[in-house]
């Protein structure tokens, strides 16, 4: 609790911004239903098709006559458990696999290393794609697909961590008292390098719900007619003379990634000594 | 503070930046733009060129995709809108008919008793652009050039054709294989065209095989018609000049020129700038840009473009939706109306497999929908609390409406009558590929025919297209005892010369067709297109020729 505290303590605005942001955006996935006025998929009608913004529909009305005010909160439901749950796998796989690989080092990292190497030296978008595309669109397959091309940053940024963590003489001590080298690394290396993992999965948590976006503006993501913001903007797009049907998930998105760019900006600089001295 | 606003306000610049810099990548999306900025140079190159000789010109906005100019082997969609600028044709698509033929080069037919055997009678003041006089000679030796060729793609409307004879200069006599009711609509096509025999003949033309005249043809035009082709940079522009020794009545237009533009928006741009003075590529979604625009008229032209539901009798892929009581119930249980306003202004629905245009066409009434039909067929069926079925639906659309928007509108329908429809959108080519091995349920498809007449709509008909080439095989709709009715109408329409027996049989097949098919006709849509009010007087339509450049009449 204390640390909550702390970090809150800080004179920092944006990093504030960004929870409220944060905050608000999961208040509004989690009480979508109670908050929208519309059903966003059932209630469609063909007699208010493309209503510009005011009046019952604050976000106007898509081509079915949909409420978009509705399908941009319900939209935040899977936008953000999306970006969540890749953000989860590929810190999970990523922390394992660069942690063997850093701890072992010798044959066993090169190898290691060179795997995560060939998966980051493709384009990320057009790998995701080319995987969503052949696994068939559907949110499972595309969050797959972006953890496939993910984890290799975590698995890099932990390797370099665990290199120089375990150095340290307590990490000789333990050796010294016979522990094994898994509990070495799980119980000593691991949770000494947790911190600059979790402000890299903080920042990299608007990146993911940016490229499940993209993924689905292209088709690859959700199927209609779920709302998903992605989706919603390449809806925009068709009707371009509507401005609100992609205006409005559009910055949706914006402000979520950048919410959640907020908040590691500030975790990092109260976890990083010398910054916090300064504040 | 002020670094914090300071950079509050950078995030601002940068979200508006954001939102101009989606709209910029919107446009690119819209069709298969290779490489956008070189067109636009190159089109500005050809736009010095233009020539300014006083007389007028026009300018036509287009992805036509034109592969050759030579009329024996055309076949792309834009194709006939060339072949009937530069040449004739025996007989030649009524002007604001979807396909009737009138006479053109002939003056009439007679038919004999076996309906194999036509007998033309030529104009004898007809004259090719060279001077040549245009006889039955030429008429003989284009089709037997066409006929020879059997690998060009205009082969396939030719094939009818058993052998040519010319009793005199001004008679031809066709002998077909078999008895077509379609053959004078096969005969405005552009496989017909009437060449220039001697000129031809002189570039490598043959009519016994081996023709190397076509990569000459590709560069100019060897007709009668009233306009001569003078260049084409394919993928860039094409030009057409008025032929002086046209044998009709002289255009008021010297030089029309097809600039290839493979953006819309460019194409927008260019009208509302008047640096075009038609844009052809537009569907019903991006032509609202152009709507309020001054001199510039939003048009729509009937097409044969049908868009419609195919639900599988293989009870294999889906044993609920194969059936034919629930495939009835589906096509009660759609609400046509709105299906109609998703399509837009210009829209029919047609009651099933004939187009509005074609032979004795039916319409549905948009206030079909009846709900406790529906609901009492799937009672009958045995599925009143419903199932589950997969639309397998296209990243497609048919001239601007989105299969997308469609799914989710039937989905919505079908939910009325417990039917729970799962969306499936994959790529296009995938779609198609799954088609022809007929693997899926239920799926959203477009048709647009090969040549204009009832006679190609039997590729709906039970049976049709044992390889997967056609929907009634598609479908899994096999010829039975119960259908074998409807197979003895179309025979008849297949054959039978009078227009006004083919209309009765057509009419009467559609409503047995009612009865029982394995699809859903939702659309039959029209082709948007806008043209510059301050430079023409009118830019007439047609689904063959696309504009028809013959009717195009300056201001």
């Amino acid at each position: 609790m204390q640390v909550i505290k702390d970090i809150w303590k800080q004179k920092n605005f944006m990093f504030k911004l960004g929870v409220v942001m944060c905050l608000a955006w999961v208040f509004i996935a989690v009480f979508a239903s109670v908050l929208a006025p519309f059903d966003p998929v059932k209630d469609q009608d063909m007699l208010i098709r493309f209503q510009p913004p005011g009046g019952e529909h604050f976000f106007g009305t898509d081509s079915l006559g949909r409420d978009v005010f509705s399908r941009v909160l319900y939209g935040s439901r899977v936008s953000l458990s999306a970006g969540v749950v890749t953000v989860l796998v590929s810190f999970g796989v990523g922390i394992l696999f660069g942690g063997i690989a850093g701890y072992t080092g010798g044959l066993v990292d090169d190898v290691m290393m060179r795997i995560s190497e060939m998966i980051q030296s493709f384009p990320p978008l057009i790998l995701a794609m080319v995987i969503a595309a052949a696994l068939g669109p559907n949110i499972s397959n595309s969050i797959l697909a972006m953890a496939i091309i993910w984890w290799p940053n975590y698995a890099r940024l932990t390797r370099s961590i665990v290199i120089s963590v375990k150095e340290n003489d307590y990490i000789t001590a333990s050796r010294l008292m016979g522990a094994s080298h898994l509990r070495i690394l799980f119980k000593e290396i691991l949770p000494n390098s947790l911190g600059s993992m979790i402000v890299m999965a903080t920042l990299d948590l608007g990146n993911a719900i940016l490229m499940f976006s993209g993924l689905s503006f292209l088709g690859l993501g959700v199927q209609p007619p779920l709302a998903e913001w992605g989706a919603m903007v390449s809806d925009g797009v068709l009707n371009f003379n509507y401005w609100w049907i992609a205006t409005f998930p559009g910055l949706a998105i914006f402000t979520v990634a950048i919410g959640a760019n907020f908040v590691g900006d500030g975790l990092r600089d109260f976890l990083d000594p010398r910054m916090r001295r300064r504040a | 503070m002020k670094k914090n606003l300071l950079s509050i306000l950078l995030v601002l610049v940068l979200a508006v930046g954001l939102l101009s810099g989606c709209s910029g990548s919107a446009g690119s999306t819209q069709g298969p733009s290779e490489n956008t900025e070189q067109t636009d140079t190159q089109e500005e190159g050809a736009q010095t060129e233009t020539p300014a000789e006083g007389g007028k010109t026009i300018v036509m906005g287009a992805q036509s995709d034109l592969v050759t100019l030579d009329p024996g082997n055309m076949y792309e969609p834009y194709a006939n809108m060339i072949s009937y600028a530069a040449y004739d044709m025996l007989y030649r698509v009524q002007s604001g008919t979807m396909g009737t033929p009138v006479p053109s080069v002939a003056t009439g037919y007679t038919l004999d008793e076996t309906n194999t055997v036509y007998t033309f009678t030529l104009r004898d003041d007809v004259v090719f652009a060279s001077g040549n006089k245009l006889t039955s000679k030429d008429v003989a030796w284009s089709f037997n050039r066409v006929l020879n060729m059997k690998e060009s793609n205009a082969y396939a409307n030719m094939k009818i054709v058993d052998h040519v004879d010319t009793p005199d200069d001004y008679t031809v006599v066709v002998t077909l294989t078999e008895p077509d009711a379609s053959f004078l609509v096969k005969l405005t096509s552009n496989a017909y065209c009437i060449l220039d025999s001697e000129v031809v003949k002189e570039h490598g033309g043959s009519d016994t095989g081996g023709d190397t005249a076509k990569s000459w043809l590709d560069t100019t035009s060897a007709g009668s018609g009233p306009y001569i082709i003078e260049s084409w940079t394919p993928k860039e522009q094409l030009v057409l000049k008025k032929n002086p020794n046209y044998w009709g009545e002289q255009k008021n237009i010297d030089t029309i020129i097809l600039r290839e533009m493979t953006s819309v928006d460019a194409q927008i741009t260019a009208l509302q700038n008047g640096e075009i003075d038609i844009a052809l590529g537009l569907n019903s979604e991006t032509a609202k840009q152009l709507e309020g625009v001054e001199n510039v008229q939003i048009e729509k032209g009937v097409t044969a473009m049908l868009t419609f539901l195919v639900m599988s009798r293989d009870e294999s892929l889906s044993p609920e939706m194969s059936n034919p009581l629930v495939q009835q119930a589906v096509r009660y249980a759609l609400d046509y109306e709105g299906i109609l306003t998703l399509g837009g202004e210009g829209c029919t629905i047609p009651l099933n497999f004939v187009q509005d245009g074609f032979a004795g066409a039916q319409m549905r009434d948009a206030s079909y929908r009846d709900l406790d039909k529906a609901k009492e067929l799937m009672k009958e069926a045995g599925y009143e609390n419903g199932f589950t079925v997969t639309l397998t639906c296209a990243n497609n659309n048919s001239e601007g409406t989105e299969w997308t928007v469609l799914a989710q509108k039937i989905q919505q329908d079908l939910a009325e009558i417990n039917i729970d429809v799962q969306i499936e959108t994959l790529e296009t080519t995938l779609v198609y590929e799954k088609m022809r091995d007929a693997s899926m349920p239920f799926y959203i498809m477009f048709w647009t025919p090969d040549y204009y007449d009832i006679n190609n709509q039997f590729a709906f008909m039970p049976g049709m297209g044992d390889d997967g080439t056609a929907y009634g095989n598609r479908a899994k709709w096999d010829v039975s005892s119960e259908n074998q009715a409807m197979w003895d109408l179309a025979d008849k329409i297949f054959v039978e010369p009078d227009e006004d027996k083919r209309a009765e049989y057509s009419k009467e097949l559609q409503e047995l067709f009612d009865a029982d098919n394995p699809f859903a006709f939702l659309l039959q849509h029209p082709k948007t297109y806008a043209y510059r009010t301050d430079t023409l007087e009118s830019a007439p339509y047609n689904d063959l020729c696309k504009i028809q450049l013959c009717d195009l009449k300056a201001k």
